[in-house]
């Protein structure tokens, strides 16, 4: 197959959009569709403080990798959860560091255990997937708006938001559906604007990328990973893919265009809101689930560590 | 023998194969894997050559 743009030996079919591309002009590609995304939902625009949150994988260091070259200023955040089994939090971090560091980008690694004495595999009887992602959107929440960023950015692409686009209206989670987007004002001030900037690029492209750029990444997921779901929500969608080519970004995009529809629920759940009676996060109870997770994980929190101090 | 390798699975083909055919046979999903050839990376309509070294990486994150 020949690149539709210069004829040149192509690396990647683009089914959806029914050409193929060569190395050079898929690169061109990346960064035209990535920077289009930007400014179609207006995510943030040069000269604002951007945070992007890298965990180590392919998405995440792609996109920071992305963004500097666009010319924004990211900084990147590394949230150290305090996984030692496999030396799943070390690898990744050094995986991290010597990325910034060969590209001259600012990094700021946080960790659990800096603010509450210890790190996830210490706190109650099992770690849970779920809790320690809760966990991580707090601190990483935490740190953009404490320190304020303008804007709080992921690596999440078109799979991962059609996956659990797909999850969401199989379980109708209204208020789910309501608050999924491509990105999300803050509308407290204890809330970082957050955007993901890859949502309209496959796993595929973000992972040829991410190839082609010589970027090392960590390929396992965290040891402890529950995503089995996720994944299987994207396997069945990119069956239909397969066979009807463009499905999830319609799919995905088109749900955008009738988000109007989970208005009420969105208004309803902003109405809602308190603050966090420890912290003053915006939540729904009296204390907000991390903290309320804290507290239930015996009381004891060790040589807990003000918030305030640390920023 | 063209040697195919992918996460730990390993299959050695004898006769020249379209990389599409490849993996329909296989079961396997175009839009979730990348194909290297000799490390370049090809399109689904690429041919296998026996004496080639082919790479399949699987794209799909797992957490
Ligand atoms: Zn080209
Ligand atoms: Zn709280």
């Amino acid at each position: 197959m020949k690149c539709r743009v210069c004829k040149k030996r192509a690396v990647i079919n683009l089914r959806a959009q029914n050409r193929g591309l060569c190395e050079e002009c898929f690169d061109a590609y990346v960064l035209d569709r990535v920077e289009r995304t930007i400014k179609r939902y207006k995510m943030f625009s040069r000269g604002q403080r951007i945070l992007v949150a890298v965990s180590g994988g392919k998405d995440s260091l792609g996109l920071w990798d992305i963004l500097a070259r666009l010319g924004y200023e990211p900084a990147g955040l590394f949230v150290d959860m305090g996984i030692s089994r496999g030396n799943y939090y070390a690898r990744s971090r050094e995986v991290v560091e010597s990325f910034a560091q060969s590209r001259g980008l600012e990094l700021v690694v946080e960790s659990l255990e800096a603010w509450w004495g210890r790190g996830i595999e210490k706190i109650g009887r099992r770690v849970l997937c779920p809790t320690c992602g809760m966990a991580k959107r707090y601190l990483t929440n935490r740190v953009a708006a404490d320190r304020g960023y303008d804007v709080l950015c992921t690596g999440h692409n078109l799979d991962d938001e059609a996956a659990v686009l797909l999850s969401n209206l199989l379980n109708w989670q209204v208020g789910y559906l309501a608050r999924q987007a491509p990105v999300l004002d803050s509308w407290h001030p204890r809330l970082a604007r957050k955007a993901k900037p890859l949502v309209l690029l496959t796993e595929k492209e973000s992972a040829l990328y991410t190839l082609l750029r010589g970027i090392e990444y960590v390929e396992e997921p965290c040891p402890y990973s529950q995503g089995a779901t996720t994944l299987r929500y994207k396997r069945v969608l990119n069956q239909v893919e397969w066979r009807s080519p463009g499905t999830k970004q319609r799919f995905y995009t088109l749900f955008l265009k009738n988000k109007g529809l989970f208005e009420g629920v969105a208004k309803e759940e902003r109405e809602g809101l308190k603050e966090c009676k420890r912290c003053g996060q915006p939540t729904w109870e009296g204390l907000c689930a991390f903290c309320r997770f804290m507290e239930e994980s015996h009381g004891d929190f060790g040589r807990e560590v003000s918030a305030g101090d640390q920023v | 023998m063209a040697k195919i390798v992918m996460e730990g699975r390993e299959w050695e083909v004898k006769r020249r194969i379209n990389v599409l055919r490849f993996l329909e046979k296989e079961g396997i999903n175009p839009e979730e894997v990348l194909v290297l050839i000799n490390g370049k990376v090809v399109t689904e309509d690429a041919v296998m050559e026996p004496q080639d070294e082919v790479k399949i990486l699987w794209v799909l994150s797992r957490g």
